[in-house]
């Protein structure tokens, strides 16, 4: 029997667009959601992360050729991704751009329509609405894990990848990143 | 400051749940939550799905880095986004003509159709007993509801958040003490509001007499589960888990739908009647207002089920599109909507620890 397209590991997967690159579009189906969720932090705009997620998906494409399986492939893809949103920031903007759209939250609007625990949620709101605004006060590295590991699903083996760095560094990194929103958002209130 | 190696934090992350105690949960919760929105559009999926496989097609080896395989490449890009495509003068000229030709046809059948199709008139008092008649419910009977769900809420700190999320609930009714009706389980899936062909649940609930269960899965796919619940993520007893799974309280719209027509039906003299469209479609609508909030329920004038229903308060908009109301016969159902844990997880899944 066949194995389902959901069980076969990436590096496999590469071997096989090389011979057949319609299967690519496995490929792509997998990552394809991480890829534009990324892009949109990194841009704060619908338009434009689908219009970068195309474009990264064309590059890797096109670049498979010189892929390594010694490395991880989300990695790989997500450098290809963040050269590409890297790209857009020049030519769009002088400082890329780290404030987040408002996005969903969850529990608030059964919370509101059943009148339960009101209040809890509009807490958690204001958390969420903290940190939205603390993430813009952290070093663009410790910016740059975060979304790889929260936007991109990326673990740290996978971000080392894409940003050319150790696996304790970026774990490192993530760590204080979280620590110092923590502390802005939760320690400080608290206080 | 209390120190967690590397390796704690990259594990824990991964854990993170609901009530997960360690000091950096609620963070973690926040920036998941920030990316829950931020999902593709179905349709851009599919789009530039169609477009790597003309790619695939115009090179059937891994393309070169040559100019020309380059142009193939951004062409399909600028075709992705017709708003933005960059045709030459000659191709803008057809598309203009083509649009043009496009949108004349599309006034002419629209203006045929809602001459021949509008609905006759009809008074509030008949549409709201057609609607009670046509959701009335029925012993051995389930009821099947998909609704889509954004809730728009302005905060104290005056900043403006937004939830989009689809449900889709099956409710087993039953004859109960006195002859009435009621639901005696429910099953309530969630999925995101890009996923519309409902293929990847976000989470699982059940609820009735013997227990309350719920899983959810992840963006990494791991099954999390309540607090305390066993293995398969339940509960003992019918008890009130509405406060923790937001998923267990549906939408006004199911729940209250029956006594709200009722109760609507012995007020018509209060409320605004009209003829008119929601998201498209041809509708009645019935508004009644409660102090600052107005309340809007739409009602297919076809079938007379509900098409959506819209709550306006100084607070929040909440707005509910209607994608499925059946009630069927238990006996009909192709899949098993009550079986927990869901079908859909097969067999030996693994629940979070």
């Amino acid at each position: 029997m066949e194995p389902q397209s959901n069980d076969i590991d990436n590096a496999t997967l590469v071997q096989e667009v090389r011979r057949n690159p319609q299967r690519f579009d496995v490929l792509y189906r997998r990552y394809v959601a991480r890829v534009y969720r990324y892009c949109y932090a990194r841009t704060h705009n619908h338009a434009d992360a689908e219009d970068l997620t195309a474009q990264t998906f064309l590059k890797a494409f096109e670049s498979l050729a010189h892929y390594q399986e010694r490395y991880a492939f989300a990695g790989w893809l997500f450098g290809i991704a963040r050269n590409t949103c890297a790209m857009f920031h020049r030519a769009n903007y002088s400082q890329p751009h780290t404030a987040l759209e408002e996005e969903s939250c969850s529990l608030v609007a059964v919370y509101v329509l059943h009148d339960k625990g009101l209040e809890q949620a509009l807490l958690r709101q204001e958390l969420i609405a903290c940190i939205r605004q603390a993430l813009q006060s952290l070093p663009e590295e410790q910016i740059e894990a975060l979304h790889l590991r929260f936007w991109g699903a990326l673990n740290a083996r996978e971000i080392g990848v894409a940003l050319g760095r150790k696996t304790g560094a970026i774990k490192m990194s993530i760590w204080r990143a979280i620590e110092r929103l923590r502390k802005r958002c939760i320690d400080e209130t608290e206080s | 400051m209390q120190w967690v190696s590397a390796q704690q934090l990259d594990a824990a992350i991964d854990r993170a749940q609901a009530a997960s105690p360690y000091p950096q949960a609620p963070v973690v919760q926040a920036l998941n939550a920030l990316t829950d929105e931020a999902q593709p559009d179905a349709a851009f999926v599919e789009a530039l799905s169609l477009r790597l496989q003309a790619c695939y097609t115009t090179a059937p080896a891994i393309p070169s880095k040559t100019r020309a395989r380059f142009n193939v490449l951004t062409t399909a890009i600028n075709h992705l986004r017709p708003a933005r495509s960059r045709d030459a003068g000659g191709n803008k000229l057809l598309m203009r003509l083509s649009w043009g030709m496009t949108i004349v046809c599309t006034v002419l059948v629209t203006l045929a159709l809602v001459l021949v199709l509008r609905p006759a008139t009809l008074p509030a008092e008949r549409i709201l007993a057609n609607a009670a008649a046509a959701t009335a419910r029925r012993p051995g009977m389930v009821e099947h509801i998909v609704v889509e769900n954004y809730l728009e809420m302005t905060l104290a700190s005056a900043t403006t958040t937004r939830e989009f999320y689809i449900v889709e609930e099956w409710r087993k009714l039953d004859a109960v003490q006195g002859g009435a009706v009621a639901t005696t389980a429910r099953s309530t899936i969630r999925y995101a509001i890009a996923d519309v062909q409902r293929q990847m649940p976000i989470s699982w609930g059940y609820t009735a007499a013997d227990k309350t269960c719920y899983l959810t899965r992840d963006r990494y796919g791991t099954i999390a589960r309540l607090p305390d619940a066993d293995a398969v993520g339940c509960l003992p007893g019918d008890r009130d888990a509405r406060p923790f799974v937001p998923e267990l309280a549906a939408p006004n719209i199911e729940t209250d739908l029956q006594l709200w027509i009722n109760r609507l039906q012995g007020e018509v003299a209060a409320l605004v009647y009209e003829q008119t469209t929601f998201f498209g479609k041809p509708a009645f609508s019935f508004t009644e207002k409660q102090g600052t909030a107005t309340f809007t329920l739409y009602i297919d004038p076809d079938t007379t089920y509900p098409l959506g229903y819209v709550a306006r308060t100084p607070v929040y908009t909440l707005t509910q599109i209607v994608h499925i109301y059946e009630i069927v016969v238990a006996a009909s159902l192709p899949e098993a909507p009550f079986a927990w844990p869901p079908t859909a997880l097969g067999e030996g899944f693994e629940v979070a620890p």
